[in-house]
Formats: structure tokens, C-alpha cells, sequence
């Protein structure tokens, strides 16, 4: 119901901007702005993504329009943003899958260097969980199994696994990682017993817990989920491992630097919104501002670490 | 439960949710009707726009294109043999083979009819049944998924009209093309010849209408005759309707395909496409005239025409309580409830029971509407076959361009389905049926998925599956699906229609 009356807001707001751009023609943006989206409509990214742009299109003026360029795992949109005119009006959202962790997988004709960094939005939330009529009740139970046998856990595939190898890496436990195509069947595929546990994000797991059918043993982002502050993160529990990953926005390098400078700040404040943060918890996000620099950089240790931990699982392409 | 769905009715009969609901029914069948253009990329575009409606109006909008489409891809598969989506496939064989009998009126009635009776048994289905059967499952693992898709496998000997070798050759072939990809353990890209556009996968859309819809059209092409074969449509009203041998021979296969359809369609990776062959393949065993199989028997329709509507209701039962998609069109619908703030899961009845009952009653209001909708309309369909050829021809070209490019705005999608259209052609002149090659390529994903699952939890040990007496009993029926189908084979061959 909200979001129904953010976008009526948004498109009083483009009405009543659009006769003041006439006026002074030398402001930019005179024209609409585009983003591409990796993933397909209704998706996490694409909703987050159109939260965001309705609350930027208010600082710009200009109509922003979301177009799904969905393909190659995430890839396909980068490979379109890098290669669009730099003037501004093509930007992308982005997020560790396509930039730090598929490059490592894929052969991609971008790299960290083709984009410019205009700010960060959002971060995803991750979460350890097992069955919960089973033998684990803290993350230490499941911790110390794994340090004698082999646990399988189900999880669609990096980030969501990469927090578990990290444990076996540093640890030395024995977690075991079975793909599942969606995150419901990651989940399901634990209440039914054929798998140990599941490394996922809240949509899918918060109605298993509710339900009382799965444990919540840690939050493996660097924050807590809102509905269970009671249950900690990896880290406050003495392991060393976080599941980092971002969503924000790129465009391509050589975008002039004043379009850059007044694009970064919108979005920026368009982020920083109140009624984003309730757009963002229906997806396990929360929100996570940040400008230019500090978005290309976490971006950057992402595709770091994440190329180090591929490599170590096996995943990366060789 | 009476109360709940009074409820639901309550929450649709409002002047928006019902005019959603027959708004979605329309666009679902023209949907249908186009061939290529799928539901989920009409979803997909309708996605924003719905984004400005409350949840319930939402989702009723998108679940009757959802159920819309199941019934729209027939008219084309009898029409002209092409399926206006996969699970349509089977209704190629006998629907086609009836039009040109001069029957096309009656099977496109019989499918209206049985998709009606099998989408309000599947909608009584899911109502009654959600929380047990969600419990089922939840019970199905990986050996049970690589089990049931070994089953559903082994229906290619009931699709062996030119031969099981020819038949298993095409299977094999759906199977490879079921590979092209990023293999889905390690994320490696597979046979994608560094084209980007492969990587995910080969589209089902510019495949099914390659193989089918532009071959046909190449079959017409080489035709010499100046004037193809129209078929001519009866001259009364009631002529378009099945006659009292078409029911009484349509009536077992529908409630058999209605049950069938339901329980094969709650399984997310066959789902629909998996309930009409099987039905065909079970219709195929039954019959009392196995020599009109593939010449136009309307148990051939009836059956998995119905089995593909309740299997489309059946799928409601995972994506409401468990948020498990069974396709990409449920994971559409599931992207859509949660952008309106709805979780599905086991406590959707009771956190947003005006959603659930809503959706449940517009499931009944618009298969009804959809019957309404179809049947008058029959007679307007088939007179579409008068359209002289060459005219009709050009517009299907067009069509399935525009559908197979529509699907991911992708112009490699069009250079594929016109490749397919030569193999497909190529294939079917040399006697090989594509039925095994559609199946296969649908179940394929999923076999080799669920079975790598499987093999990794076991860690590799392939004797485990003797701890699942659910999986065991699967790869016997495949056993007995595989035998049954060969011995009817001894019988006097069938012949069946190769396009030419």
C-alpha cells in the first residue's frame, strides 16, 4: 500500500518539475535517465532498484525508466552498460554478483575499470539455518559437527555459499555445499531433512522460522536481521566470517565528472529516504549509504576476497 | 473454509477485482493464441502496472494470464501445429490430426470443456488439499525428483511412433540441448561456443516454435499443390461442438487427466509439460481405439488438455505455501506477492487470508470467464483456417518472430528458432517424431540436476538410493512405463502424421 502512494507521489513530482526544466535549459538532466537491471521484473533487485530510482527521480526531474537486461547470470546488462554512451543518461545497478563475483566465472569483456561508482544503496542480509526439530540449537552445535564430519548445506550459489567455505577454510570444518536453484528450495529442501542446513536471506527463511520449522543459528551478514535481533551475526559469535555483498549504482567510465557528481548525490539521497528502508525489508535488505568512493571500494575487496575464496572452492574459472 | 472462500469471493466481487480478473483471462488467451509470446514475458511487462494496484487485485490480474495462456495454446496447436507453449506439445499430434479431419471444431470444444472441469478440480484441489500435499512436497528430495524425471522419461516409448530407436535418438537430443548452459554445480559455462546469449540456456521459445512452427511453415513452402488443403468447417453451429461419441469417448480421459495433471503439476521442474504427456501416454494405453492415436482421437486432447489446466492450479500449492516456483511464470507471480508485501509460506492462511482467498476465488470466477470466453469463440477460431494459406503463412512467420524475439529482446533468439526451423524440418522429414525431443528437453535440467544433488549429498555413493523407497518406486514405474510401451509397439504399427 505504501509503495502505491510513493509512486503517485513520484509522478505528481515529475509533473510539477517538468515546466521549471523548460525554463532554465542548461540544467542537466534534461531528458530521461535510463538504468539497465540485470534481473528480471518483481525480482529483489529489480524492485530495490525502482524504489530507489521513484525517490531519485524527485532530486533529477527527469523521468528515470528501469529496463531488465536480463541474461548471462547477471552479466549481460554490464556488458551493455559498458559499451553505452557515456553522457550520463545510461547507468546501471549494480551489485557484487555481476561485478565481483561473475567476472571470476565468466568470461566477460568489462571490468572493475569500465565503470564509474556513483554511491551504494542497499546490503543483502544472509543467514545460517537448520531444521528445527534437529540435533543443532546454536551455531556452535552445528560448528562442532562440522569439525567431526561432513555437514551438507544447500544455498543457490556465491555470495550464499561463500560465508560456509570461509569456515571450512579458516576453521577447518567439513560443510558441504549442495546447489539448489532458488532460495525456496534451498529452504525446503532442510525442513525435508535431505540436506544439513541452508545458507540463504530472509524472504525464503523468515516464513520456515515463523512457522517454527527452522532454527535461525546465525546472521552471517555484518548486521542482525530486524525480525530476530536476538540471534547474532558470525562474527559476535567469536568466528571471523561475513557475507558482504551490496546493490548501488554504475555508470560507464567516461561519463563527464559534473554528471557523475550530480548523479552520485541524488542517488545518495534518494537512498537515504525513510520509506525506502521498508521497500528494501521485503526483499532481506537493509539500507546501506554510501557515496562514490566507498561503494567502488567495498566493491573492489569484494571482487578481491570473493576471487580468492572461488578459487579455493573450486569454482573459479580457470 | 466455507467461510474463508465466501470471503474470497467477497474480496473479489468488487467492480475492480473482477474486471482484473476478466481482463487477465483476455490478455492470458491472446497471449495463448500468439505463439511465442509466453506468459512470463507478458507478466513480466505487466509487472510495473500492477505495481499501482492493491496485492489481491495484483495477483488476480497476473494469475488469470497465468490460467488465460494454459487455455489460448491450444487453439493454435489444433489450428495450425504449433504450440502456443510447451504444454501444449502433445496436443499437436491428435488435435492437428483432427482439424484436418475436418474435426477442429470439436477438439477445440473438448479442450475448452475438460480444461474447465480440470481447473475447477485442481482449484478444489488446492482449497482442500494445500497443507498436506505441501507436505509431500517437502518430502520430495533429490533422489525423488531424478527418480520421477526418469519416469517421466521413459513416456518417450508411448511417443515412438516412427520407432523406440528414432524416438530415443530425438530424446537424447532434447537431453543435449537441455545442457547448453552454465552447468548448475560448478557455474562453468557448457557447449555455449563463447556466445554470451547461451549462457543461459537455450529458450524453450525459439525452440518449440523453431522446431514446430517454422517447419511447418517449410513443409507448406515445398507443398506443390496450388491450392493447400483447407479445412473445411462445418456449416452449422452446433457442427464446431464434439458429437455424443466425441463425449462419451472424452469423458474418462478428462477426469483422468484432471487427477493426474493436479498431483504431476504440484512438483516444481515437469510440472504441466510432464501432466500432458503423461496423460497421452496413459490415454494411449486405454484406449479402445489405439489405431486412430496420432490420426485424430480425441481422448489424444481431452485428456492432457485437462491434465495441463489442473497441473496449472496444482502449482499454486507450492508457490503459495512453500514460495517454491514451478516455473518461470510462477516465479513471476511469487516476485509479484512479495513486492505487494505478501510472504508466501505455510502462514499465509493466517497472516493475509484476504490474498489467499481472493486468489482462490478468482481462480474459480476466471475459469469460468474463460469458458464463456472460448466457446462461442470457436467457430470464429476455425474459421481462421479459410484464410488462404499464404497469407496465413506470412502472418505466423511474423508472429513467431516477434514472440521468439519478445521473450528476451534478444535478435540471437530469432537466428536460433530459424535454425531449429530447418532442423526441426530436416528431423521431421526423416521420420523423426519431436515429441521425446520437447519432453526431454524440459525434463532434462532437471534429471541432471536433482541426480548431481543427489550424488553430492551421498557423496557420490549411488547405492543410497535404497533409503528412498518414494524414489525406488518411481524408477520402477519407469521400468513398467518403459515395458508397456514397447509391447504396445508389437501391435499393428501407427502411423503417424510427419507434417508432410
Amino acid at each position: 500500500m505504501k509503495r502505491r502512494h510513493i509512486l503517485l507521489a513520484t509522478g505528481g513530482a515529475t509533473l510539477l518539475a517538468a515546466p521549471s526544466l523548460h525554463a532554465q535549459g542548461a540544467r542537466w538532466p534534461d531528458r530521461e535517465i535510463t538504468i539497465l537491471v540485470p534481473f528480471g521484473a518483481g525480482g529483489s533487485t529489480d524492485v530495490s532498484v525502482r524504489a530507489v530510482a521513484a525517490e531519485a527521480e524527485k532530486t533529477l526531474g527527469v523521468p528515470i525508466q528501469i529496463v531488465n537486461r536480463v541474461g548471462g547470470q547477471g552479466t549481460a546488462s554490464l556488458i551493455q552498460l559498458a559499451q553505452a554512451r557515456p553522457d550520463g543518461h545510461t547507468l546501471g545497478s549494480a551489485a557484487m554478483s555481476g561485478l565481483a563475483i561473475a567476472p571470476h566465472m565468466l568470461d566477460v569483456p568489462y571490468n572493475l575499470d569500465s565503470f564509474a561508482y556513483l554511491s551504494g544503496a542497499a546490503r543483502f542480509l544472509y543467514g545460517i539455518g537448520v531444521k528445527a526439530d534437529g540435533p543443532y540449537s546454536t551455531i556452535q552445535d552445528l560448528f562442532n559437527a562440522a569439525k567431526a564430519r561432513r555437514i551438507t548445506f544447500s544455498a543457490t550459489g556465491p555470495p550464499n555459499n561463500l560465508g560456509m567455505f570461509e569456515l571450512n577454510r579458516k576453521y577447518g570444518t567439513r560443510f558441504h555445499f549442495i546447489p539448489f536453484q532458488s532460495g525456496a528450495e534451498a529452504v525446503t529442501a532442510v525442513l525435508g531433512g535431505h540436506v544439513e542446513a541452508t545458507s540463504q536471506t530472509p524472504p525464503e527463511m523468515i516464513p520456515a522460522i515463523q512457522s517454527g520449522r527452522m532454527k535461525l543459528l546465525a546472521a552471517s551478514s555484518p548486521a542482525r536481521w530486524k525480525e530476530f535481533p536476538d540471534v547474532a551475526t558470525l562474527r559476535e559469535s567469536g568466528f571471523d566470517v561475513t557475507i558482504e555483498s551490496l546493490l548501488g549504482f554504475i555508470a560507464p567510465r567516461a561519463t563527464p565528472a559534473d554528471r557523475l557528481a550530480t548523479l552520485s548525490d541524488a542517488f545518495r539521497r534518494a537512498a537515504e529516504a525513510p520509506a525506502l528502508e521498508a521497500a528494501l525489508e521485503r526483499f532481506g535488505m537493509v539500507p546501506a549509504v554510501m557515496d562514490g568512493q566507498t561503494f567502488e571500494r567495498a566493491i573492489r575487496e569484494g571482487h578481491a576476497r570473493f576471487g580468492e575464496q572461488l578459487r579455493e572452492a573450486g569454482l573459479a574459472r580457470r | 473454509m466455507m467461510e474463508g472462500l465466501l470471503q474470497g469471493f467477497g474480496v473479489l466481487m468488487t467492480v475492480q477485482n473482477v474486471s482484473l480478473c476478466i481482463l487477465g483471462a483476455v490478455l492470458g488467451t491472446l497471449v495463448g493464441v500468439l505463439p511465442g509470446l509466453g506468459p512470463a514475458t507478458t507478466i513480466a511487462l505487466l509487472l510495473p502496472i500492477s505495481l499501482k494496484l492493491d496485492p489481491t487485485g495484483a495477483i488476480i490480474l497476473l494469475a488469470g494470464i497465468y490460467y488465460g495462456v494454459a487455455y489460448g495454446g491450444t487453439i493454435t496447436s489444433v489450428l495450425m501445429r504449433i504450440p502456443g507453449e510447451a504444454s501444449s506439445v502433445v496436443t499437436c499430434i491428435d488435435g492437428h490430426a483432427m482439424a484436418k479431419r475436418g474435426r477442429a471444431g470439436a477438439a477445440l470444444g473438448i479442450a475448452a470443456i475438460g480444461s474447465f472441469i480440470a481447473g475447477t478440480f485442481g482449484i478444489l484441489g488446492v482449497m482442500l488439499l494445500s497443507p498436506p500435499l505441501a507436505e509431500i512436497v517437502i518430502a520430495f528430495g533429490p533422489w525423488e525428483y531424478a527418480a520421477l524425471m526418469m519416469a517421466g522419461l521413459s513416456l518417450i516409448a508411448f511417443f515412438a511412433a516412427s520407432g523406440i530407436a528414432k524416438a530415443a535418438l530425438m530424446a537424447f537430443l532434447g537431453l543435449f540441448l537441455g545442457l547448453v548452459g552454465l552447468d548448475p554445480i560448478s557455474g562453468t559455462p557448457r557447449f555455449t561456443f563463447g556466445v554470451p546469449a547461451l549462457v543461459d540456456g537455450i529458450n524453450i521459445a525459439p525452440l518449440a516454435l523453431g522446431m514446430f512452427g517454422l517447419s511447418e511453415l517449410l513443409f507448406l513452402a515445398l507443398s506443390k499443390d496450388a491450392k493447400p488443403e483447407i479445412l473445411r468447417p462445418p456449416s452449422t453451429l452446433l457442427g464446431f461442438m464434439p458429437n455424443r461419441e466425441e463425449w462419451k469417448r472424452s469423458a474418462a480421459p478428462i477426469a483422468r487427466g484432471s487427477v493426474l495433471g493436479f498431483f504431476v503439476g504440484l512438483l516444481p521442474g515437469g510440472g504441466a509439460v510432464l501432466a500432458s504427456f503423461l496423460s497421452y501416454a496413459v490415454e494411449k494405453r486405454l484406449t479402445r481405439h489405439p489405431d486412430e492415436f496420432g490420426r485424430g482421437a480425441i481422448e489424444g486432447v481431452a485428456g492432457p488438455e485437462s491434465a495441463n489446466n489442473s497441473g496449472t492450479a496444482g502449482a499454486f500449492i507450492p508457490l503459495l505455501t512453500l514460495g517454491i516456483p514451478a516455473n518461470a511464470v510462477t516465479a513471476l507471480l511469487l516476485g509479484a506477492l512479495l513486492v505487494h508485501g505478501v510472504q508466501p509460506g505455510p502462514m499465509i492462511l493466517e497472516r493475509q487470508p484476504e490474498v489467499y482467498w481472493g486468489v482462490i476465488a478468482s481462480m474459480y470466477f476466471g475459469n469460468f470467464i474463460l469458458l464463456v470466453l472460448n466457446l462461442p469463440f470457436v467457430g470464429l477460431f476455425v474459421r481462421a483456417l479459410e484464410v488462404p494459406r499464404r497469407y496465413m503463412a506470412t502472418a505466423i512467420l511474423l508472429v513467431c518472430a516477434i514472440g521468439t524475439w519478445s521473450v528476451g529482446l534478444n535478435h540471437f533468439d530469432v537466428l536460433m528458432a530459424v535454425l531449429f526451423g530447418f532442423v526441426g524440418f530436416a528431423l521431421r522429414r526423416g521420420g523423426f517424431d519431436l515429441g521425446p525431443l520437447i519432453l526431454a528437453y524440459v525434463l532434462g535440467p532437471t534429471l541432471e540436476r536433482s541426480l548431481r544433488q543427489a550424488l553430492l549429498i551421498a557423496d557420490g555413493d549411488l547405492t543410497e538410493v535404497v533409503n528412498h523407497p518414494i524414489a525406488l518406486g518411481f524408477l520402477v514405474a519407469a521400468a513398467l512405463i518403459l515395458l508397456s510401451g514397447m509391447l504396445m509397439r508389437s501391435r499393428p504399427a501407427v502411423v503417424q502424421d510427419g507434417g508432410s
